[in-house]
């Protein structure tokens, strides 16, 4: 039986066995006599602390909540002695035998490198991620981007679609041609990005307040500070409930408005739209179909196209001709639903085409390259399935 | 003496120069140098690495952020500033040359 010492390291507190408090005071004391004349004493101290925090958490489970003496002297000798590097003798790298025993032990598995550069504090951008792509990383990186699950963000994509008769995937091209790769550690992290959520903010600011406490001397001025720091944290989410609240009535307000103002289509109007729905549905599909056909045998139906027509002129063709196919379906919806002519109906349409003119004309090399890249990757991925299809 | 003792003084020197190289790469905590710098030569240990980032701190080569880590309190990462790299450019042709020279005296 051993009597039980608790430590804070760092902000963390640890409990040790009598022993092992002693020989890691001892070790910090003679780190901080080490250290006196570094202008940096403190950081590097705490550091040290964190380091030897670290060590001690991989040790410790809800079964075992004590760090023993024996566990502290490997610790501190896995630290090695502390030397100052502005120093001329004792400063060096130990020799390989005494490191290597260290260095691999004190390391944190892998997940945890991840998880951390998964909430960074940088701002948050667009990119796409590679690692568990389906196609180009497009979805991965707008999942990342707005922290929804990519699964989701699929299914949207696929539905966006068949529901734009097969017009998405152009504009998935379009995107995958503009975002830019998360190549680095760095971009990756920043595809992630900061979590700016209420919790964070309410972290950073304790972290912020504990700091600061740090500095008074005088217990008055310190629950003086305390008292201004809780007002101050009830105060913003007050503001925040507020906002919410506020929002949220907005939002009712102009659904109701909405809704006076545009008469609700009757039984029939919602079963006719229905319907004309699920034929241009179909549509959509059928056309989808047809490319995919085309990408993969160069014909639709046995119908190939004509010699030195292009594949992308095709695919451009056939997409055009499914746009026109539908509009009537759509305007007949759109007038069942909202009463008004169908007017914008090119809109969406043409603004696709306008942008793929210009990524024509800007990368006209690139933008064929990749067209015409197109079947020999399909036909890989096709056989990448087949091949886990027969594994499974 | 050992080999290992006689280079102990190069590794010394060198080590500044290998940190610089590993920050370079990407954005690492100071575990991570530990990690890569454990299966060479140059094996180090918290108590060198730390004040040594430190001092390369101090003297504008690096910098480093704090991010918050799920599996404990934040870490800093660091990271190389301006002047860091233009160090470790003209550390990396300087090596090259003791290199080229190392290899080139005494061959006939």
């Amino acid at each position: 039986m051993n009597k039980v010492i608790t430590v804070n390291l760092n902000g963390n507190a640890y409990q040790l066995e009598e022993n092992g408090y002693e020989a890691l005071r001892a070790y910090l004391q003679s780190a901080a006599a080490t250290l006196a004349s570094n202008p940096d004493k403190d950081e590097i101290i705490a550091d040290i602390e964190q380091a030897i925090a670290d060590k001690f958490r991989v040790l410790l489970s809800a079964y075992k909540t004590v760090v023993t003496a024996r566990e502290v002297e490997a610790a501190i000798s896995e630290m090695g002695a502390v030397n100052d590097g502005t120093e001329s003798e004792g400063a060096a790298s130990t020799p390989p035998g005494a490191g290597s025993t260290g260095g691999a032990a004190s390391d944190q598995p892998p997940s945890a490198d991840e998880s951390a550069s998964t909430s960074t504090g940088q701002t948050r951008r667009l990119y796409r991620l590679h690692e568990g792509a389906m196609i180009a990383g497009v979805c991965n990186g707008i999942s990342a981007y707005i922290g929804i699950d990519v699964t989701l963000v699929r299914i949207i994509f696929v539905l966006l679609a068949i529901a734009s008769a097969g017009f998405w995937s152009l504009a998935y091209v379009v995107m995958m041609l503009i975002i830019p790769v998360a190549d680095s550690a760095a971009e990756k992290a920043a595809a992630h990005g900061a979590t700016a959520t209420a919790q964070e903010f309410i972290r950073r600011a304790r972290r912020g307040y504990y700091e600061s406490t740090k500095g008074f001397s005088d217990r008055a001025a310190r629950r003086a500070w305390k008292r201004k720091f809780k007002r101050e944290m009830r105060e913003w989410r007050r503001n925040f409930k507020w906002e919410v609240r506020s929002n949220m009535a907005q939002c009712q307000q102009n659904w109701h408005q909405y809704w006076s103002k545009h008469p609700a289509p009757g039984f029939e109007g919602w079963a006719s739209a229905s319907l004309l729905g699920l034929i241009e549905a179909i549509l959509g599909i059928l056309c989808a179909a047809c490319i995919l056909s085309l990408i993969l045998t160069g014909a639709i139906f046995g119908l190939a196209l004509p010699a030195g027509v292009h594949l992308w002129i095709g695919i451009l063709l056939l997409v055009v001709f499914c746009h026109v196919l539908t509009w009537p379906i759509r305007a007949a919806r759109h007038f069942i639903l909202y009463r008004s002519p169908y007017s914008c109906g090119g809109g969406g349409l043409f603004s696709l085409f306008i942008i793929f003119l210009v990524f024509w004309f800007v990368f006209p090399h690139q933008t064929r390259e990749f067209i015409d890249a197109i079947p020999s990757t399909v036909h890989h991925l096709v056989e990448q399935l087949r091949e886990w299809w027969g594994k499974h | 003496m050992s080999i290992d003792e006689k280079f102990y003084a190069i590794r010394k020197g060198l080590l500044e120069f290998l940190v610089l190289r590993i920050i370079s790469a990407d954005k690492v905590y100071a575990a991570d140098i530990l990690k890569q710098l454990s299966t060479t030569e140059f094996a180090t240990q918290e108590g060198t690495l730390y004040p040594l980032l430190s001092k390369m701190r101090r003297e504008g080569l690096l910098e480093y952020e704090w991010r918050e880590s799920e599996a404990g309190p934040p870490r800093k990462y660091y990271k190389l500033t301006g002047k860091g790299r233009d160090q470790l450019r003209e550390t990396s042709e300087y090596w090259d040359k003791i290199n080229d020279t190392v290899k080139n005296l005494g061959r006939s």
